[in-house]
């Protein structure tokens, strides 16, 4: 039977670094598991449907939904489905569960997102492979030279400075020190934060390597009513979009013009027309600091270059009309899929009033989002709010 | 409402030696003939869906590069690794849910090793297939797509359930019906030659095995009235089921490799309100990996009773086997085995072969005149 498709259990695990990593990845996806479910009130054995997220190429197996969802402690015969579109393939599987249940076709969605980087003994060469590699690879550009080439048209365009740059990362690093699954907080030193990397990206703009997973349960709102303890979080719009896979496609580095499209989609179905006043809570993929800025912008929270004020004024810090980022965001966090499902299960939390960071007293809807793919072709935003 | 999903446009390219094309331009051919065969524009589509695996493609993250070429430019999107009727299940998902009017499913295997020789295609599915398996458990005792398949045979064989002589007559009728259509991979055979190929996993010979094969295929589905107003829809998707099969720490994957599809069918037909197969089903186009799996999975879909020519009228596996890519051309050859005279529903079972029989999700779906 159709539905309304509701959040209603969320697990996450304590991120560290790969290499302090005690927990195989079927362990870590089973504890994600285990608490998503205990925190549903959903039986385990009513599970129907579980999605799996990986990013192949970057992993050390293909398709790891097949060897993880048999440490899952499932049903014989749950259907498996497998997603995998890189950097938002963790955005994907919330938005596939609600297609899924709004259709009739589910009614107890497990979503899993394991941790995708713990595999390569140097991720960073790896992730390098992603970009295309005839016109792109052989003129030497990594996946930081790419991520660089957004806040450095950012600051030609609009006159942003360094530190202004610097300022939002370090306000991600303190919003950290408030989540206890995070990974790097404002521990991080200033002469670390200050490394060049790519500019005008320095190492404290730059997201961490980590380890963890997540775990959501989505499920028919009827049935979340009588078995769910939680508050209702309904997946009230999602999608994704693509752009074109060369570089050439952006047009404008200092704009995310394919996220205005896609937001403005979603805000059209769920009816939003200010979503500075209208949501109360944002999470927006930021594996590169300044990317916050950018999607603030992208996202219609403020004009084109007048993120950074937002940020000063303090609009979008805790306390703020609409905090954006309160978990640390992925600068600070980014287990690969894990990292991708984060936003989404952050404003779960915030919307049923059980954040693990901060609490937005009263937040009722809030933005998701997750990018990825070479200069952030894609991305993915779901949005949720808190129903009676 | 009409919440009906059709098939109202379809495509397939079987791609040979010689192609000139790359991986994109092939999609981008494979889906601009789709949507033409639908009379819809790119623009009209909503949702779009491709299974492919970045292992087969040579690059991560493989659908970046596809994407656009399958109508997803600005567009929503995903990639489902798995074959193609894992992706049907999503866009018809998509579409029930009221999202789109249309959703283009498309289906990439094309590896990119230099050739489509079915041996070479053949090496790089098993070579993959060992990587999908467990890294501890499985990996290191050698498991692959074709070692189970090769178990499962071996285990009906030593029990007398199947016999050598019925595989081998099984298999040369199935590439013998394949070769009479338009798109396979086989020539016509003796059941000698099926005995006397080389013995790839024993019992399977090659033969008997999979024809692998490259291959990109595209399917336009739509909704409802706004797919009844397509110039030509090729058929009414009226149920679907799904269901994965057991791992390989549990027996049953060896000793009733059929009960997922029995699963996945029981769901199909309760939706398409299929009660007796036997008058209401004209013909089944099914993934029988080997032909020691062919008895139980008909037994599996209830469909015992179908007669020889209407069990994988197309040739199944064995004429053509394009991997992931498998489930989209099996539902385009049952669109075409409801044109061909055959009363009733088409049947269409798929079932990935990134692990063989362990971990394979089976889609039962069900087609009718549109």
């Amino acid at each position: 039977m159709k539905d309304h498709a509701v959040i209603s259990g969320v697990g996450l695990t304590k991120a560290t670094s790969p290499r302090r990593q005690t927990m195989s990845k079927y362990e870590l996806c089973r504890l994600a598991v285990d608490r998503a479910i205990e925190h549903s009130g959903v039986s385990r054995t009513d599970i129907d449907t579980v999605i799996i997220g990986d990013i192949a190429g970057f992993e050390a197996s293909s398709v790891s939904a097949k060897t993880i969802a048999p440490h899952l402690g499932l049903s014989p015969m749950t259907t498996v489905i497998p997603i995998s579109t890189g950097g938002t393939s963790g955005g994907h599987l919330p938005n596939q569960a609600a297609t899924l249940i709004k259709a009739g076709f589910a009614e107890r969605v497990l979503c899993v997102a394991p941790n995708t980087f713990d595999g390569p003994v140097d991720l960073q060469a790896v992730i390098n492979t992603n970009s295309p590699m005839i016109m792109e690879q052989p003129l030497g550009m990594g996946a930081s030279h790419m991520g660089a080439f957004f806040p450095g048209a950012y600051q030609d365009a609009y006159g942003i400075s360094d530190e202004d740059l610097m300022m939002v990362a370090t306000k991600n690093r303190a919003d950290a020190d408030f989540n206890p699954y995070a990974h790097v907080n404002s521990t991080l030193d200033d002469e670390h934060a200050d490394r060049m990397i790519s500019t005008p990206l320095r190492l404290g703009m730059t997201c961490p390597v980590s380890s963890g997973a997540i775990a959501l349960v989505v499920t028919a709102e009827g049935l979340a009513r009588t078995e769910s303890p939680n508050p209702l979080v309904r997946i009230s719009a999602h999608g994704s979009i693509s752009d074109g896979y060369l570089g050439g496609k952006r047009r404008d580095f200092s704009k995310f013009e394919v996220v205005e499209i896609m937001a403005r989609r979603a805000y059209r179905d769920a009816q939003i027309l200010n979503p500075l006043d209208e949501l109360d809570v944002a999470e927006l993929f930021n594996p590169l600091a300044p990317m916050e800025y950018m999607l603030m912008e992208a996202f219609g929270l403020c004009e084109y270059g007048t993120a950074p004020q937002l940020v000063k004024d303090g609009t979008t810090r805790f306390g703020g009309t609409l905090p954006v980022n309160l978990s640390g965001g992925i600068v600070c966090t980014n287990p690969g899929l894990a990292g991708q499902i984060a936003p989404v299960a952050h404003v779960a939390l915030q919307l049923m009033g059980q954040s693990v960071t901060r609490q937005v007293e009263g937040a009722k809807r809030g933005v998701a989002h997750s990018a990825g793919g070479t200069f952030f072709q894609f991305h993915t935003i779901t949005l949720m709010e808190r129903v009676a | 409402m009409n919440d009906d999903v059709y098939v109202v446009g379809s495509s397939w390219t079987d791609v040979s030696g010689d192609t000139d094309l790359q991986l994109d331009e092939a999609v981008f051919a494979s889906c601009s003939e789709a949507l033409r065969n639908a009379g819809i524009r790119r623009h009209q589509v909503g949702f779009s869906v491709t299974s492919s695996l970045d292992l087969y493609d040579a690059r991560s993250i493989s659908n970046a590069l596809t994407a656009p070429a399958a109508a997803a430019y600005l567009g929503d999107e995903v990639r489902v690794e798995g074959d193609v009727s894992n992706s049907i299940m999503l866009a018809s998902a998509t579409l029930v849910s009221g999202s789109v009017d249309f959703a283009i499913v498309v289906a990439v295997h094309v590896p990119e090793i230099g050739s489509v020789a079915e041996q070479d295609v053949r090496k790089l599915r098993e070579h993959v297939s060992s990587y999908t398996f467990d890294s501890h458990l499985d990996r290191p005792v050698g498991m692959t797509s074709d070692v189970t398949l090769g178990l499962h045979a071996a285990s009906l064989l030593d029990a007398g359930t199947v016999d050598w002589t019925e595989m081998t007559e099984r298999t040369a009728d199935d590439i013998n019906r394949g070769a009479r259509r338009s798109r396979p991979r086989r020539g016509p055979v003796s059941t000698t030659d099926v005995a006397q190929s080389p013995m790839t996993v024993a019992p399977l010979t090659q033969l008997m095995l999979p024809a692998s094969s490259a291959g990109v295929g595209a399917l336009i589905l739509g909704l409802g009235v706004s797919a009844r107003r397509c110039p030509q829809p090729l058929a009414r998707l009226s149920g679907w089921g799904t269901a994965t099969s057991r791992p390989s720490s549990d027996p049953r994957w060896l000793s009733d490799p059929w009960e997922a599809a029995t699963t996945a069918r029981k769901r199909a037909y309760a939706r398409a309100g299929i009660t007796d197969p036997a008058t209401q089903v004209g013909s089944v186009e099914m993934t029988d990996l080997s032909p020691a799996l062919s008895p139980g999975l008909l037994e599996a879909l209830d469909l015992e009773s179908l007669s020889g020519d209407r069990v994988n009228p197309s040739g199944g596996v064995r004429s053509n086997f394009p991997g992931i890519a498998n489930g989209l051309l099996r539902v385009i050859e049952a669109t075409e085995n409801l044109d061909s005279g055959h009363e009733g529903a088409a049947v269409v079972h798929a079932a990935d072969d990134l692990c063989g029989l362990v971990t394979s999700t089976s889609n039962v779906l069900v087609l009718e005149a549109p």
